[in-house]
């Protein structure tokens, strides 16, 4: 049960009302978090840029959560351990799933150090997130198997998670000076993940 | 009006016509303490960080008093390490890729791990990049389906971090033992680090699409011509400035020292081609 209420001139979004949650179905619960997430997904992914809507839109993100993360890495994983040489699948799953979620911890860890102010979590919440382009890159990779076509269709997907992913985070409170430093693993992060959808 | 000192007054600086200090060197609270802080935005300090100190938004503002010794467990103390602004480490690889002159003196007042980790993690996936590109390429010309080797980036990572971090570690411990008052490991790690950075140039060169050509000859001969001109600029970026450092121990030692590490540099530029660009038309197996 989601409501709205007016706190000052913002209007918040509380994910339950309080109430009882124990004797609903569980169907009800399950969908709570699957529209959450969704919701989370559209807000990370969106590609307007509207500066009106971002309070409401940094509200939803900023109420973090790791089930997307979590969804989109097994599936990006399970896709890629699917169309990897036969006897390197299951050293593909654990390789891509460990490289995803190191690779996380880092990147926030970098942020960090160079001075950002965005909660660890909550970095990680939105790295995550914009993974979410990739994971029907790695389906189609399992489909179509001409590394020629796959190339451009990565390559799109891939600056789409990286835009939504630098648009979310907002240099992620590091100095003028050092986003650059900040972004770049991102980069790394993505294209590599976009390079591995391309050769598998 | 302004009350008679400073520092009984109750009321916020700044709210006042006319600030009467009648103590010059009054109590001085700062203006932290007074200041109701702003728990939306990061509020960030201009200029580089004091060691030690870095403005957290929930902390007590008596733990941002730079002169407390910061804990090695807390965030805060490795910040110190990445006290680098964008400019100074592409300056730092600029130097690295044409090293034409001693950097201890720019990187020797503030050496950074930002770089040599991530210049490492550049190079390692860079490497898997062009290694499973020329894989894919030569596989392409044979005629048979490419099929990529993920141990290739168990490799790479160990190959680069190992290196990175390893053998400026095992230096210092030399330098150490050997009493030299010029060794620090912080500067050594860095050096070591941005020496990597010529790798991502050499990777991406023995990438060599003349495969396509059907030249595979030439491809093999451009990829060692480039592993060989790593070698040397990196070498002559790490012995340049390691000289000062390794000359602080007596004569021969240093000598010894300056090829075991000019040997190590030889060895890693043969594992670089030989693991990660060793294709031939033949057999796709690697």
């Amino acid at each position: 049960m989601d409501t709205r209420t007016v706190v000052g001139d913002q209007i918040q979004d509380r994910r339950f009302a309080g109430g009882d949650t124990l004797d609903e179905p569980v169907w009800d619960t399950l969908m709570r978090d699957v529209r959450a997430v969704g919701r989370r997904v559209k807000e990370v992914l969106r590609p307007k840029v509207d500066a009106s809507i971002d309070a409401e839109s940094g509200q939803i993100v900023r109420e973090w959560d790791l089930w997307g993360p979590l969804i989109f890495c097994l599936f990006l994983s399970l896709a890629l351990s699917i169309s990897a040489p036969a006897q390197q699948s299951s050293l593909v799953f654990s390789g891509v799933f460990a490289f995803v979620w190191i690779a996380e911890a880092l990147v926030t860890l970098n942020i960090k150090l160079l001075g950002g102010s965005i909660s660890f979590f909550h970095a990680i919440c939105i790295l995550g997130y914009a993974l979410f382009p990739l994971v029907p890159g790695a389906i189609f990779s399992i489909i179509v198997k001409n590394m020629l076509i796959r190339f451009p269709i990565d390559t799109v997907l891939i600056g789409w998670s990286l835009f939504a992913s630098m648009r979310t985070l907002k240099g992620a409170g590091v100095r003028e000076g050092r986003v650059v430093l900040a972004m770049y693993p991102v980069w790394l992060f993505y294209g590599w993940l976009g390079w591995l959808c391309v050769i598998t | 009006m302004a009350g008679p000192t400073g520092a009984s007054d109750p009321a916020p600086r700044g709210e006042y016509d006319t600030l009467i200090d009648v103590d010059a060197e009054g109590v001085d609270l700062g203006e932290t303490d007074l200041e109701f802080h702003d728990f939306h935005t990061g509020d960030n300090v201009q200029g580089k960080i004091p060691a030690g100190g870095q403005s957290r938004l929930y902390e007590s503002t008596l733990e941002n008093d730079p002169n407390r010794p910061v804990s090695i467990w807390r965030i805060q103390f490795y910040a110190q390490f990445f006290n680098v602004e964008t400019s100074d480490v592409l300056q730092r690889c600029v130097y690295a890729l044409y090293p034409r002159v001693s950097v201890l003196d720019t990187i020797g007042d503030n050496p950074d791990l930002y770089g040599p980790f991530w210049i490492a993690s550049t190079v390692m996936l860079v490497l898997f990049f062009s290694s499973t590109l020329a894989g894919a390429i030569a596989s392409h010309v044979a005629g048979v389906r490419y099929e990529y080797n993920f141990g290739l980036l168990s490799a790479a990572a160990a190959l680069m971090y190992g290196y990175t971090f390893i053998v400026p570690i095992v230096l210092w411990g030399i330098l150490k033992w050997y009493k030299s008052e010029h060794a620090r490991l912080l500067e050594c790690v860095a050096l070591y680090g941005y020496a990597n950075t010529v790798w991502v140039p050499v990777a991406l060169v023995s990438i060599s699409p003349i495969e396509i050509f059907n030249f595979p000859t030439i491809s093999n001969v451009v990829r060692w011509v480039s592993a060989a001109v790593g070698f040397a600029i990196s070498t002559t970026f790490l012995v340049r400035n390691l000289y000062p450092v390794l000359n602080s121990t007596e004569a021969k030692t240093s000598r010894i020292l300056l090829i075991g590490v000019v040997l190590a540099h030889m060895a890693l530029a043969f594992v670089v081609k030989l693991v990660f660009f060793a294709y031939s038309i033949d057999d796709n197996s690697n």
